[in-house]
């Protein structure tokens, strides 16, 4: 919804899809993303670009959306969770945790799963502590950190295998 | 069937005794499950699905777990202290055995055939001669109306093939693909505007609010804001917010490159904001006309731990 009508229109380009939002160019994109485009998957968390939760990729690289001003991903492409795979076919990440039951509450795991396709995107065969030093900034509280990081090997090593 | 003996119905099977309360059978063979205890990444959810797949003798695939919805769900308290498969799973082994029970008697007498000739596999009752019922074509016939009596034995724990498995928790693929699963991903019926608004930073306090905008909006004619927090008093709210100060260089190439110290601006480094920002400390909602001002939740502890009255989009 709309609700900045005096707002200028800005077109913001998201999972291949360009939009228009009506928004002060200030907004955070996090918000824009789920107030204004419904793209519920990118959490808030910290709101203050500490716990890695509203990570979505900008042109490729993992960006805190809560702390990304609108004005600053103009022309770029932005990937949100739900833009990484489709429901039959998630992302190899998304399938691993799965498999691996990686999660408790699952709250962190978008920002997770966007930091590991980051990683994978320009790290195609991660050491384990690579893909630690990757998941640095995603505060996980519950504790599946270990499953986690199997998970992202588990699927940097589908991805190099090639398709199925 | 013997009643058990000596054992008492759980509690939140006392407070609410109607099997329907808890269980639907739908016509198109799904088992609409509706526990009164929230998911919040302990699994419950799977873990209840086990055990009334288990009693009644259905795939898993057949249950479909509800969410906690308050006024429509059994109350049963908050969900905390690991209880809930203590508490609610309980009660679903007593009222899916109860219900398995009693349409196992239904069909005995459509079928003509005594009850315990039947069988049941994957909720079809199959009788020795061949003709068969099912929980859903009996699902019309107001069998899960009647209170709950106890007087049906679960099944034995050597009986169990579901429950004790360790199976993939059904919630997983909607929370990593981005499907609506919090409560901050809510859009309840009837709300027509609605903002969760927070302060960039710790010393923030509202400076103003203005709803004109939202309450433009057809249908919007109420507003009602709820304090998000009792850090942000509304004493507080008239003052205004430091401007931003101290906002370290853009790296050389960065084109997004988020202010780290201190945090006292609310955008990038790489342009000076074009104003102070200061947010509201309000969680802001507009209500459409006639709605009551502040909604009716018959709680009053941390409503995350609750149902909540909304409904949600998934569970």
């Amino acid at each position: 919804m709309d609700d900045e009508r005096a707002a200028p229109a800005t077109a913001v380009l998201v999972n291949g899809q360009r939009r228009e939002v009506r928004t002060e160019p200030d907004t955070a994109l996090l918000y824009v993303l789920r107030n204004h485009l419904g793209l519920k998957g990118t959490r808030f968390g910290c709101g203050l670009g500490l716990c890695g939760a509203c990570l979505v990729l900008v042109d490729g690289l993992a960006a805190y959306s809560c702390d990304t001003p609108l004005w600053a991903v103009q022309g770029k492409e932005i990937t949100t969770v739900e833009g990484l795979g489709t429901a039959d076919q998630p992302h190899p990440v998304t399938r691993a945790l799965i498999a691996r039951q990686g999660a408790q509450c699952g709250y962190c795991l978008p920002g997770v799963i966007i930091a590991a396709a980051g990683l994978l995107g320009r790290n195609a065969d991660p050491t384990d502590e690579e893909v630690r030093a990757a998941l640095d900034g995603n505060l996980c509280r519950c504790g599946a950190h270990n499953r986690i990081v199997r998970a992202v090997l588990d699927a940097a090593a589908e991805l190099r295998a090639g398709p199925a | 069937m013997n009643p058990p003996q000596g054992i008492a119905l759980p509690p939140s099977l006392v407070a609410h005794p109607r099997p329907g309360d808890w269980l639907r059978v739908l016509p198109a063979g799904v088992i609409e499950v509706r526990p009164g205890k929230v998911e919040l990444g302990q699994g419950v959810l799977t873990a209840l699905a086990q055990v009334a797949a288990e009693e009644l003798d259905v795939s898993l695939a057949r249950v479909r777990m509800m969410p906690a919805v308050t006024g429509l769900s059994p109350d049963e308290g908050y969900t905390w202290g690991s209880l809930s498969v203590q508490y609610s799973g309980a009660v679903l082994r007593l009222i899916c055995a109860e219900a398995r029970g009693r349409f196992l008697a239904a069909a005995a007498a459509r079928l003509g055939v005594p009850e315990d000739k039947l069988t049941v596999a994957d909720g079809q009752i199959l009788a020795p001669n061949g003709r068969a019922s099912s929980y859903w074509e009996l699902a019309g016939a107001g069998l899960l109306d009647q209170p709950a009596t106890g007087g049906y034995q679960p099944k034995p724990a050597s009986a169990y093939r579901v429950v004790g498995a360790s199976l993939p928790r059904l919630d997983l693929p909607d929370k990593l693909t981005g499907r609506p699963r919090y409560t901050h991903d809510l859009s309840p019926d009837g709300l027509c505007h609605g903002r969760i608004v927070r302060p960039p930073s710790r010393a923030a306090t509202l400076a103003h609010l203005d709803p004109a905008a939202a309450l433009a909006l057809p249908a919007c004619s109420r507003w009602s804001g709820t304090e998000a927090s009792s850090a942000w008093s509304p004493s507080a709210r008239r003052s205004r917010c430091a401007p931003p100060t101290g906002c370290a260089p853009a790296p050389a190439g960065s084109a997004v490159r988020p202010c780290r110290t201190p945090r006292t601006c609310r955008t990038s480094c790489a342009r000076p904001p074009p104003r102070p920002l200061c947010w509201p400390s309000a969680a802001a909602l507009l209500l459409p006309a006639g709605s009551p001002r502040r909604s009716r939740q018959r709680t009053t502890g941390p409503a995350a731990h609750r149902g909540t009255r909304p409904r949600r989009h998934a569970d």
